[in-house]
């Protein structure tokens, strides 16, 4: 006779954790305001004596989806946005790094052969798709949004064409400037304070980046024999960026999160092609799926790792934001 | 300025209050009854709509009452979400009485005319 006198208590366990996990998905909020009431209407709309059915349990879930997708829209978005102003301006100007190596190419020739003699195709063959970002960042510069965004996905996919036909190497650096490069088309495109980039990060921040570039396409210019300079011209050119973002305000930290996820994704994606190749754990042959994933899909893993780590922190507050 | 179309069911929400207040398992109800069955809402759609519409203005918590042991809360329409309720209904007899208008034309014979 215990086990009768059991049951009852069992099932109202049973239908309090049940309750529990239909209503694991909501925000905490709505489940404090809403959560009980929702399930006692939930139950009175069908027979509580096959509650939930599957219908109901689908409408649960999708109820929770709505209510996140409309507490997102509805968020203050006003440091994503200018993030993404910053971005706009700086990504531009960043990826003009890439002529490094035809501006060695080109040189090397100029010097030792003469300019008219030059075998563009070869010495160059990526050099239309750097020539097309050094279109986009002064109109990025101007203010001109549209015909930046329009410039800068003309430039990103012709950047994905030059890999296809193996213009531009697929590398880890590679992997980076395409990560670099749809930031920068995305930020022109939808953030609304892009034509006011430059204001957002004021002149004086940005001269110190656009040196930093120059810097960086000298040491290229120099070639592999003065290592020495070529990392410190890419560490100048880091804590230009940093400085450009302001990394005391809420806007120049997304920022910073957003331009660094490149040249995280790039360092892993060359961990993950040493331990590949320098290993031998698989055969090049097979390994292309792996490393094809690793360039291309390893920057969404980092770009989304660094953000939710970097709201977490704010909410702990951790970061104290200074007036943007 | 331009106002957004409002979805069926958010309008049919509004309707339902705008009538009495009432509670979650009333206003599915009464969205069945208005729209012939057509709309079915169930607790999860109701329920992230009324957080919506609460947090817009449009709709506020009005009583509470204790039903057979359960907490059973009233909501009702407020003058913000009356108006965009007017805003709606006036948009929606305008394209009503435009087609109306011209399914008339329409269906009216055509004057004979023939060629030789």
């Amino acid at each position: 006779m215990s086990g009768s006198a059991d049951e009852p208590d069992r099932h109202a366990a049973t239908g309090t954790r049940r309750d529990h996990l239909l209503l694991a998905l909501y925000p905490r909020h709505f489940r404090s305001g809403y959560g009980e009431e929702m399930l006692a209407a939930s139950r009175e709309r069908t027979d509580s004596s096959r509650w939930p059915t599957a219908t109901d349990v689908i409408d649960l879930l999708l109820g929770a989806v709505q209510v996140h997708l409309w507490r997102l829209r509805d968020a203050d978005h006003a440091p994503l946005r200018g993030g993404s102003a910053i971005v706009g301006v700086l990504a531009p100007v960043i990826l003009l790094t890439g002529l490094g190596t035809d501006v060695h190419e080109v040189a090397w020739f100029v010097w030792y052969s003469g300019f008219t003699d030059l075998p563009w195709r070869q010495a160059a063959p990526d050099a239309p798709v750097w020539l097309a970002w050094a279109i986009v960042a002064p109109l990025a510069l101007l203010g001109r949004r549209r015909t930046a965004a329009v410039a800068a996905w003309l430039a990103t996919a012709g950047m994905v064409v030059a890999i296809a036909i193996g213009a531009m190497l697929p590398t880890p650096l590679s992997s980076g400037q395409l990560l670099l490069a749809l930031l920068a088309a995305v930020a022109l495109t939808f953030s609304p304070d892009a034509p006011r980039g430059v204001a957002v990060v004021g002149m004086r921040r940005f001269l110190p980046v656009l040196g930093a570039v120059v810097l960086v396409l000298f040491a290229r210019l120099l070639g592999r024999h003065f290592v020495l300079v070529d990392v410190v011209a890419w560490v100048a050119l880091g804590v230009a960026i940093a400085y450009a973002c302001r990394p005391r305000t809420m806007a120049g930290r997304r920022a910073i999160v957003l331009l660094s996820a490149p040249a995280t994704s790039a360092a892993g994606a060359a961990v993950l092609e040493l331990g590949v190749f320098a290993l031998h754990v698989v055969p090049f042959t097979e390994a292309w799926p792996l490393v094809a994933g690793a360039f291309y899909g390893a920057p969404l893993v980092v770009l989304s790792t660094l953000a939710l780590l970097l709201r977490r922190l704010e909410r702990s507050g951790s970061f104290a934001a200074a007036p943007e | 300025m331009t106002i957004k179309a409002m979805q069926e069911p958010t309008f049919l929400i509004l309707t339902a209050l705008a009538d009495r207040p009432q509670h979650g398992y009333g206003i599915m109800t009464d969205v069945d009854g208005i729209s012939g069955g057509r709309i079915r809402l169930r607790a999860g759609t109701l329920y992230a709509a009324l957080d919506r519409l609460c947090s817009q203005g449009w709709v506020q918590a009005d009583h509470e009452e204790v039903v057979d042991g359960r907490l059973r809360r009233y909501y009702r329409l407020t003058p913000q979400g009356g108006d965009r309720l007017g805003a709606e209904t006036a948009r929606l007899r305008s394209n009503a009485d435009t087609a109306a208008r011209r399914l008339a034309g329409h269906r009216r014979p055509r004057s004979a005319g023939g060629t030789a």
